[in-house]
């Protein structure tokens, strides 16, 4: 008999231990290494994985931990916090296309957010068993990923101002997290050597936020600044920005409208 | 009971992993290169990790602090030990954490026998391990793993490990077809493994 499809080794081992006993699967399993190795290897993941506890969450280190390591070292102890400061420069040289020492950097304070977020979701749902602790996660994946019970905000229509076929729609998403997103979605673009930023103003276009940028298919869905009053910035607005490293906006807008 | 399967995620998750191994690059190269503030990066993206499963597997807190603060001076000393090409950075750290938990181990079991020897009921403070260490650590490692699985990967897990739903269960609760379900469960389970068994354990620095 041929090895045990990898499919079905998984369904083993995720079955009761004496699955693998019976029939040609269990014999093939008692005379070859290689299989029972690979299903001993899946068995340690699903095991591991249904004995966790909120225990095992991953939870930062008190402060003087950091504190003995950068005196050992000669970094400034309040460089934790810090990103690392050439990270657009190193992202340059390392060919995967420029993106601007601006982009970068709120790039990287949106992610660690987001990660920040997760973590405290975890942290505080996680409760009792494994079983619980995946219940906890189960309702934060339905609460984010569920349109049923996820309420659509207001939406702006995105007139053209560069080219006059360029037109799109942007709406709010609220899902009862502090976090709100804008979901973007432009058709009829111009091309471009630089990339489509997606701004929020203030109505007399002077006070800008950077959300983030337009997919290939002119769409995002980009999650906006905790605590950003929207009053204050109802302008969404996509610009034309060339690969120049200038975070700014360029004053090639492509489309614009108001939430 | 059953869980109502959310809609199937297909654009909001994909780009978060590729973000964050560009990152990790980033960092990785830095310290490589011998910039010391890439350790302050180093420390804020695995420090937690470091730290829980130094935690988990000694079950003492202050010894657990110890053995984060030992492994980023080891790694950082011993950086010229790290190959990019045997894996990332995060499972480098992995396995120099490895080392020095079982070394803190090691010691703990001395001080007992020593002090076992010298008649002094108990040391205070020496503990034996609570639990088998390595599923210990097997476990912060699927925690933190799962957590950056793609959403649909994770969910298919989920439903696996925690609702005992068989594959077949799992394609008809989500409307998914088998083989897609087959497959997420397959990458998912075999990139968790990686996980468990992906560390290469450095040359001592």
């Amino acid at each position: 008999m041929k090895h045990v499809d990898s499919s079905d080794l998984a369904e083993l081992a995720l079955a009761e231990a004496d699955a693998a006993r019976s029939g040609p699967v269990g014999a093939h399993l008692h005379q070859c290494g290689a299989c029972r190795a690979h299903l001993d290897a899946l068995r340690r993941v699903v095991d591991a994985a249904r004995s966790v506890s909120p225990a095992d969450v991953p939870t930062p280190p008190p402060q003087r931990v950091w504190q003995a390591i950068s005196a050992e070292l000669t970094v400034d102890p309040g460089s934790s916090r810090a990103r690392l400061p050439h990270s657009a420069a190193v992202r340059d040289t390392a060919g995967r296309g420029p993106t601007g020492h601006g982009t970068s950097v709120r790039r990287a304070g949106r992610r660690s957010a987001l990660l920040l977020a997760a973590a405290c979701l975890l942290v505080g749902a996680a409760l009792g068993s494994a079983a619980t602790w995946w219940q906890a996660q189960v309702q934060v994946h339905v609460r984010q990923e569920s349109s049923g019970t996820i309420r659509r905000g207001a939406e702006a229509t995105l007139a053209p101002l560069a080219v006059a076929r360029a037109k799109g729609v942007a709406h709010l998403v609220v899902d009862g997290s502090a976090h709100n997103t804008l979901r973007i979605s432009v058709k009829g673009l111009p091309s471009t050597k630089g990339y489509f930023e997606v701004w929020l103003m203030d109505s007399t276009h002077k006070r800008l936020i950077a959300v983030g940028v337009l997919g290939p298919d002119g769409s995002a869905t980009l999650p906006l600044p905790r605590g950003v009053d929207l009053s204050g910035y109802p302008v969404v607005d996509v610009s034309d920005q060339a690969y120049n490293g200038d975070p700014t906006h360029s004053g090639k807008s492509i489309v614009r409208g108001a939430l | 009971m059953a869980v109502k399967a959310a809609p199937v995620p297909t654009a909001v998750p994909s780009h978060v992993p590729v973000e964050e191994n560009q990152d990790a690059e980033e960092i990785a190269a830095g310290f490589v290169r011998g910039d010391e503030r890439c350790v302050a990066a180093l420390y804020q993206r695995w420090g937690a990790l470091v730290h829980t499963l130094a935690a988990r597997a000694l079950g003492d807190a202050r010894e657990a602090e110890d053995v984060t603060q030992q492994v980023f001076l080891a790694a950082w000393r011993g950086r010229a030990g790290y190959r990019p090409d045997r894996g990332p950075l995060s499972a480098w750290l992995v396995g120099i954490t490895r080392r020095k938990t079982a070394d803190a181990l090691t010691a703990r079991t001395r001080r007992l026998a020593l002090a076992a020897a010298a008649g002094v009921q108990g040391e205070t403070g020496v503990l034996p391990a609570h639990d088998h260490p390595e599923a210990a650590l097997d476990r912060v490692l699927i925690v933190q793993e799962l957590g950056k699985l793609p959403p649909v990967q994770r969910l298919m897990l989920g439903l696996a490990f925690y609702q005992d739903l068989t594959q077949v269960q799992i394609a008809q609760q989500t409307g998914l077809p088998l083989g897609t379900v087959k497959s997420h469960i397959r990458r998912g389970l075999h990139r968790l493994r990686h996980t468990l068994e992906g560390e290469d354990a450095p040359v001592d620095g």
